[in-house]
């Protein structure tokens, strides 16, 4: 399922790229961007656009390709494809596309050529079974226990502790800390000078004084809040039992990092004492 | 609005903003929290917005100056259907209030907006007025020290 949240962050990122140079090849992950989006018109648009000024970038050749399957022209779609093959070569990446564009096309022979060559490279590739599927040629299911494995990693839940411990291993972010509503530090991990103490204390005076405004205001409660100064960023996010906040510093990755702290909390087998 | 014609920057920077599917409303204030302009003109609360806006980032930039390092620049909050975010550039403060609608591309046009109002900033007034302005808030200078 295309996570909308993360294609915003993406197209927000790409189009910020963009608007401090607009010569820059991340149209091609921004028009991408759009076609997941389901903004075909736009995404095309983007795509030329951007060919124009990079007519062999063959990354921004794929994309458009894709988006000439999406809109239902799959002759235009093998001409993008064959042009980007000519610039850059092949890659599987290339070759699952093309075995896409021949089945849709009704080339069931050569799109089957190809898929048996990426099988065997590669039995458990979702995409490339998919499309066998789709032109009827069933494999035998190969690593049961792999899907096994998979599920018990799902199953998988994770302690506060454990969600501070990986929040904190993430690129740029410097500090980690769970605090009680009542301004106890219930788990932290960072680095700095300052005691674990004072790093909740004020954290959770900042996270008070923000929602008291945002009551006077009439919006509701803080969810969340995020503070950014020229070098670090203070992210606090209420749990209702307790405060996650994340200190990290101005580069950090937002759109890597929201993931990470989406994922963790959704898995997260939380009981605070009362 | 407060006597500003349509061919004013800060009311186009204001109205760029605001146009933004889920945004209910901006306010662009001074550094005393006092409103300039604010977009839909008719803005229910716009002083509130601005007032309170200047609180909030006042207080968070107090707060995480003892924590990390002063020049708090942006402030965003979300509540269950709503997200306030006031941001800083020069002298100038900006508030926007949004809803569910708004997506995080809000961001880039908020961004946008600051430099809007930075460039106009910079274009009417000479380098030596702004350069000394802080990109956030600056901190408040005591009458203790305004006399010494």
């Amino acid at each position: 399922m295309i996570d909308t949240t993360e294609l915003d962050d993406r197209i927000a990122k790409c189009e910020k790229i963009l608007a401090a140079d607009n010569n820059s090849q991340i149209f091609a992950a921004l028009a991408d961007a759009y076609r997941k989006k389901g903004e075909i018109e736009l995404a095309r648009e983007i795509c030329q656009e951007g060919l124009e000024n990079h007519p062999n970038y063959s990354s921004a050749r794929v994309v458009l390709a894709k988006i000439c399957i999406s809109e239902g022209d799959y002759v235009a779609a093998k001409e993008e494809l064959d042009k980007a093959i000519k610039s850059s070569g092949r890659s599987r990446a290339v070759d699952v596309l093309e075995a896409e564009i021949y089945i849709r096309l009704g080339r069931l022979t050569e799109a089957k050529v190809i898929l048996d060559r990426l099988y065997l490279s590669d039995p458990d590739d979702e995409l490339v079974l998919n499309l066998i599927s789709m032109i009827g040629d069933e494999k035998p299911p190969r690593r049961a226990a792999s899907e096994k494995d998979r599920q018990e990693a799902q199953k998988r839940s994770y302690s506060l502790s454990d969600v501070v411990s990986l929040l904190k291993i993430v690129p740029r972010v410097m500090g980690v800390i769970a605090v009680s509503q009542n301004g106890l530090v219930l788990e932290g991990r960072f680095d700095g000078a300052f005691s674990k103490e004072e790093f909740g204390a004020l954290s959770k005076g900042i996270y008070d004084l923000a929602d008291s405004g945002a009551n006077k205001l009439n919006i509701g409660t803080s969810n969340e809040i995020l503070i950014e100064t020229h070098t670090s960023k203070l992210w606090i996010f209420n749990k209702q039992k307790y405060l996650l906040i994340i200190f990290a510093r101005d580069d950090v990755s937002m759109g890597s990092l929201k993931l990470k702290v989406e994922n963790l909390l959704s898995k997260a087998d939380i009981s605070i004492g009362e | 609005m407060r006597g500003l014609n349509k061919d004013c920057k800060l009311q186009a920077a204001v109205n760029y903003v605001a146009e933004y599917s889920g945004v209910m409303g901006a306010v662009i204030a001074d550094r005393e929290g006092l409103v300039i302009v604010c977009s839909p003109p008719a803005l229910k609360n716009g002083e509130l917005f601005a007032a309170l806006g200047l609180d909030i980032i006042r207080n968070a930039d107090g707060s995480i100056g003892k924590l990390i390092d002063p020049g708090c620049r942006h402030v965003s909050l979300k509540t269950q259907d709503r997200w306030l975010t006031v941001a800083a550039t020069l002298n100038f403060l900006l508030v926007v209030l949004a809803d569910k609608k708004a997506d995080d591309l809000l961001n880039v046009r908020i961004q946008r907006t600051l430099d809007m109002i930075a460039n106009h900033v910079k274009d009417k007034y000479p380098a030596e007025v702004y350069s000394d302005m802080p990109g956030e808030i600056k901190k408040e200078i005591t009458m203790e020290a305004s006399h010494v």
